[in-house]
């Protein structure tokens, strides 16, 4: 597999507080790898490093766009900040331009491909209007449009869903995901985790500056010690031996319904055959926990506190 | 540093400014405010001595009065003759302000030279134009009573010109004098004007956080010097339109060839002039970038902008003695290099080792000032819940961000 970022002890502090602390982390080609974090993690600060906005304290970032490794280079990247913003004076279309021209795409290229995006996101009514007509919601469509119109390789996307209602954050998923089948590799940040989970490949888990976990999603689900198990049974029947099972810890109750928590040592497929052997099973589901849950775990074991900022 | 990038922000500045409001009302309406001055001055110095007015005269000595109408052939100023019964209807007359008043000769004072002039309120009157015919008159009338021929009579009044000329031969004229401060004004305006635009345009790409997109494209180094030309050529476009309308108005009044200046000349002026305009610009485009918002906190930098008007309240002394030891020390201060420059190029004849001196200290202000506008410009843009201290600029020159 071929890196196209990697980033190897990245550290910023502002003034005592370290922002960003010895992060290491690899992007690889054409994978979503989702910076996962509570507020104030230090995502912003990281993706602004490699992005070349803020310089690093110390730390080493480098790009691979299939010519060999490369300093960064600006025009083939795309960037959209958590802080949103156009110039709301000027024309939706007057905008786009503007910032894929500095990019530099040509003029020509960039206005037909700008007015099929705007199509695609139901903006081709404004592409004349001043941005200051337009909703906020609508002006971080414009503003995300404007990070990928210039079909960069790799795209930094901090807090892509933060302020877009659920519709359009399905619209900007399903994009994101185009884009990976696409070619591009996407480097996304978010505190909802939940919300990302589906769309990364690999995940870069970070609380206070530094990593919690990372890794491949899959992978660390997988590994990840504990089980839910939701089960669905006939309500005639007694379930009280299930308080019994070491290892297994019953989150909700209801007749007929137990959704359960399992970290014990035995196999979970001796669990399921016991269920079965017991109970007559209507339903029944095997998951690993949500990746917020996941997060939490780690930190609390380690000791370490949830800043929320 | 990449061109092409510099060229895209410079295009996009000057075409998305040359468009707006605050520039459109300001190219339009300084000429306004210039015209309106320029008229009323001129007014105010010709209008009141071209004010007729109607003055009588009881002449007792009865041989005095020729003298005056003679005299007065080309003034605004007429009179009549009276009879010194007619005084109190005079009296009346002037009350009515029908005249604007009367003046008594008499044997006795045609000597002394103390004339009375009664008039209705002594404080509001200007007697410039009448004592000067007054005087004229009473000259040739004391001059044949002496017995002085007409000839000796005008080999007498003769009149006396003085005429200032430098060593170096060179012709002295006010226009010459007028010029420098007057481009030294245009400068002030001009970066106060756009200077302004500038500081509050790079605040509000801040407050609505577009800077963070640009900064993803270019570097902050490229955003600003694509700014300040674009905001320079904004200004030459301005300064341009106001010179072009300041010396069509200025032609109606006077000969606007004295103002013609050898190249030699205006190469200097306009290297200070641009020197100048890009040193501020750059101090002014990072003060925006420690700004939060217009209000509150940003007070003191807004000061910052009248920093390169301290020279211009010295500009009277700076042209009266342009050699003086404190303005040759004002002209190596950076800051004050342009205006004081600007200044004594016109009011004397600099040596070309001072021009070239003042211009290398200019120089290296100007790569001080987009250095350090730079560094604070970067610094500054991403911090933007707060303004920043004067105290916090000097460390973000040193440290390393």
């Amino acid at each position: 597999m071929e890196t196209i970022l990697d980033v190897k002890g990245l550290t910023k502090s502002f003034g005592n507080k370290k922002a960003v602390d010895n992060i290491s982390l690899s992007v690889t080609r054409g994978e979503v790898m989702g910076l996962l974090g509570p507020n104030g993690a230090g995502k912003t600060t990281a993706i602004r490093m490699i992005m070349g906005i803020m310089a690093p304290d110390a730390g080493e970032i480098s790009f691979n766009f299939g010519d060999g490794p490369q300093p960064l280079d600006k025009s083939r990247i795309g960037y959209l900040p958590e802080e949103r913003g156009l110039y709301d004076d000027a024309r939706v279309i007057e905008n786009l331009l503007y910032l894929a021209g500095l990019k530099g795409m040509p003029a020509a290229e960039a206005r037909r491909e700008a007015l099929q995006w705007l199509e695609r996101l139901d903006l081709g009514a404004y592409a004349n209007q001043k941005l200051e007509k337009l909703s906020k919601g609508m002006q971080q469509k414009v503003q995300f449009i404007a990070s990928i119109l210039h079909r960069p390789v790799l795209v930094l996307f901090d807090e892509p869903f933060s302020g877009l209602d659920p519709v359009n954050q399905d619209v900007i998923k399903e994009i994101i995901r185009e884009l990976r089948d696409g070619g591009t590799t996407v480097l996304l940040s978010a505190h909802q985790m939940n919300m990302v989970e589906e769309l990364c490949d690999s995940i870069f888990l970070i609380n206070h500056g530094r990593e919690v976990l990372s890794g491949k999603l899959q992978a660390i689900k997988e590994s990840y010690k504990e089980d839910i198990v939701e089960l669905h049974y006939d309500p005639a029947e007694d379930s009280s031996f299930l308080k019994m099972i070491p290892g297994l810890r019953i989150l909700r109750e209801e007749p007929g319904l137990a959704v359960m928590r399992y970290s014990g040592s035995a196999e979970i497929n001796a669990l399921l055959q016991e269920f079965v052997s017991r109970l007559t099973v209507k339903a029944i589901t095997v998951e690993k926990p949500p990746l917020h849950e996941i997060f939490v775990e780690t930190v609390r074991e380690r000791g370490e506190e949830i800043e929320v900022a | 540093m990449k061109w092409p990038n510099v060229l895209k922000v410079f295009r996009w500045e000057f075409f998305k400014n040359v468009k707006s409001p605050v520039f459109l009302i300001t190219t339009l309406t300084i000429p306004l405010f210039m015209l309106l001055a320029g008229g009323i001055s001129y007014y105010a110095s010709t209008g009141i001595s071209q004010e007729e007015s109607q003055v009588a005269v009881i002449d007792e000595t009865g041989e005095f009065f020729p003298y005056l109408e003679t005299n007065l052939a080309n003034s605004p100023v007429k009179v009549s003759l009276h009879d010194s019964t007619q005084r109190e209807q005079l009296a009346e007359k002037v009350e009515a302000r029908e005249l604007n008043g009367y003046l008594i000769f008499t044997p006795e004072n045609v000597q002394s030279g103390m004339i009375d002039y009664y008039v209705s309120d002594a404080k509001e009157v200007n007697i410039g134009a009448l004592s000067n015919v007054v005087q004229t008159a009473l000259t040739f009338y004391r001059m044949e009573k002496i017995g002085m021929t007409a000839e000796q009579i005008s080999l007498a009044t003769a009149p006396v010109i003085i005429n200032p000329r430098s060593l170096s031969g060179e012709e002295f004229s006010v226009a010459a004098m007028v010029a420098p401060v007057f481009f030294a004004v245009v400068l002030i305006i001009a970066v106060m004007v756009s200077g302004q635009v500038l500081m509050y345009g790079v605040l509000k790409e801040k407050r609505n956080r577009i800077i963070e997109i640009l900064l993803s494209s270019v570097t902050a180094l490229e955003l600003l010097v694509g700014k300040i030309i674009g905001f320079g050529l904004l200004g030459l476009l301005q300064i341009g339109i106001w010179l072009a309308v300041g010396l069509a108005a200025a032609a109606r009044y006077f000969d606007i060839g004295q103002i013609g200046m050898s190249p030699a000349e205006l190469i200097p002026i306009l290297l200070f002039f641009i020197g100048g305009y890009v040193m501020y610009a750059a101090l002014f485009a990072a003060m925006g970038a420690t700004m939060k918002d217009a209000e509150g906190g940003s007070q003191t930098q807004g000061l910052v902008v009248l920093i390169p008007m301290i020279p211009m309240f010295a500009s009277g002394a700076i042209v009266m003695s342009p050699n003086a030891l404190w303005v040759k020390i004002l002209s190596y201060i950076p800051i004050f290099t342009p205006a004081t420059m600007l200044m004594r190029i016109g009011a004397t004849n600099l040596p070309w080792w001072e021009l070239a001196s003042t211009f290398v200290v200019l120089m290296l202000g100007v790569a001080f000032f987009i250095y350090l506008g730079a560094r604070i410009f970067s610094r500054g843009l991403l911090q933007f819940e707060r303004t920043i201290s004067f105290k916090e600029m000097g460390k973000m020159m040193r440290k390393n961000y």
